[in-house]
């Protein structure tokens, strides 16, 4: 694997392309190369696209002594946050203590089940409106504590990220692109990656070691605040099972792919199928250029990721689309009502549904482009 | 196991088998020049999950009213 000094791409190149690369550093021209390679592989190859290809993914540096104007700098959130800072969050003692603290919260769960939370605890206030508000402020804060999660682990081991708002298949996301992870080890790429997660376990496990303290009597009891709690349990055990559905890009996925050893598993898989369908309609397959092993992973995942879209599909098409409908009409209702209570309401419940029609829309459009392009 | 339900598992698997067959067929490797993109890790968090599960959630074991979302909120005022 090769990248620039950038980091903000990674590539393979098969040895061909190796050779031809070592060929560019000497000073021959680009037909002379081509030549070269063509007596040595038996047939023509085309230097030229190869080269505007490298160009374009930022790693040439000189044409003919003229320097390449590269503008592929990846963008970094917070760069003024820099290793020395925060590399001792993620230091071997601070990970036993954050090991210490699950495990005392797995026994107070285990001697307190009344602690796990049902659905239930959704609705911490008889105030309909109340809850509304407070649950999307809770579940954007914990979101973004999730990502920068991410984002700090990375700056750990040396690697800028950068937080921005994406899409997978119809779930809106708050995305942070740790790419430059590909230039270290396996195992230094793991702690990043499953950082976000390892935040959510934490925070759920310092509320229930809360929990047993106020019961103890050594914090102040409080039941608005046990609801609350119980509710942002809630809410990060979701996200948690959710970083599960690995059939699309989510934490687990990365970790899949990370332990896995696919360079390109979520792509591989996806022209692995359209591969098939060409070959069923008699049509000549992309060529893969995978080795024996990464193509059986490619070949077990696209199975996953083919049978979970399908099933995300079916069941958005059923209950997701319904539901979207029956929350705008439902807004439009009440924003007709004549107080200010319900337009409030109303009001939110119509940008919830909107961000999420519009996602959707935004996917439909990309997904198309995409597959043009391609 | 039913006959009919027997004769489904014999064609389902037969056609997987072929389909991957064929991919190994379909696989050839060229030897040309190639860059392959590696790609981009990507760390998420969905928006509104909680949200939309606990809509769903709280309308209770009727379907009907779990397509209907909040209709079913048992705090919700009529």
């Amino acid at each position: 694997m090769v990248w620039p000094e950038s980091k903000t791409n990674f590539i393979e190149l098969t040895p061909e392309s190796f050779e031809a690369l070592n060929l560019l550093k000497k000073d021959l021209t680009i037909s002379e190369i081509e030549k070269i390679l063509e007596n040595k592989f038996g047939e023509p190859v085309n230097l030229k696209e190869f080269v505007l290809e490298l160009i374009d993914l930022g790693f040439v540096k000189y044409v003919n002594h003229i320097k390449i104007k590269n503008n592929k700098k990846r963008k970094t959130t917070l760069s003024s946050i820099k290793k020395s800072h925060v590399s001792w969050i993620y230091s071997k003692p601070m990970l036993y203590f954050y090991i210490f603290l699950v495990s005392v919260a797995l026994l107070i769960l285990f001697f307190n089940p009344s602690y796990f939370p049902s659905y239930t605890d959704f609705f911490f206030t008889e105030n309909y409106l109340f809850t509304l508000i407070i649950s999307i402020i809770t579940a954007l804060t914990l979101i973004l504590i999730h990502e920068f999660a991410h984002l700090i682990a990375g700056k750990a081991v040396g690697v800028d990220g950068n937080i921005s708002i994406g899409m997978r298949l119809f779930y809106p996301v708050a995305e942070t692109n740790l790419t430059g992870l590909w230039s270290l080890p396996k195992k230094q790429r793991l702690i990043p990656l499953l950082a976000g997660m390892l935040n959510d376990i934490l925070i759920i496990s310092i509320i229930l070691i809360a929990f047993r303290l106020s019961d103890f009597g050594l914090l102040p009891k409080n039941t608005g605040l046990f609801n609350f709690g119980k509710f942002i349990i809630l809410i990060l055990s979701y996200g948690i099972i959710w970083q599960f559905l690995f059939f699309i890009r989510t934490d687990i996925y990365f970790v899949v792919v990370t332990l896995s050893g696919a360079k390109n598993l979520y792509g591989d898989a996806w022209q692995f199928i359209s591969n098939q369908i060409s070959i069923f309609f008699g049509k000549t397959p992309v060529s893969l250029q995978l080795s024996n092993k990464e193509l059986r992973i490619v070949k077990g995942y696209s199975i996953f990721m083919l049978s979970g879209t399908i099933i995300s599909m079916l069941s958005f098409i059923y209950f997701g689309i319904p539901i979207l409908y029956e929350i705008l009409m439902q807004s439009i209702n009440l924003i007709k009502l004549n107080d200010t209570a319900s337009f409030i309401e109303g009001s939110i419940l119509f940008i919830i549904a909107s961000i999420q029609i519009i996602g959707v829309l935004y996917f439909i459009i990309q997904s198309t482009r995409k597959a043009k392009k391609d | 196991m039913t006959s009919d339900s027997e004769y489904f598992m014999k064609q389902s698997l037969k056609i997987i088998t072929t389909i991957f067959v064929n991919s190994l067929e379909g696989v050839r490797i060229l030897k040309k020049l190639r860059i392959r993109k590696v790609e981009e890790l990507s760390t998420t968090a969905a928006f509104g999950m909680a949200i939309w599960a606990a809509h769903g959630l709280s309308s209770g074991k009727d379907w009907g009213a779990f397509v209907s979302g909040l209709k079913g909120n048992p705090h919700r005022p009529a």
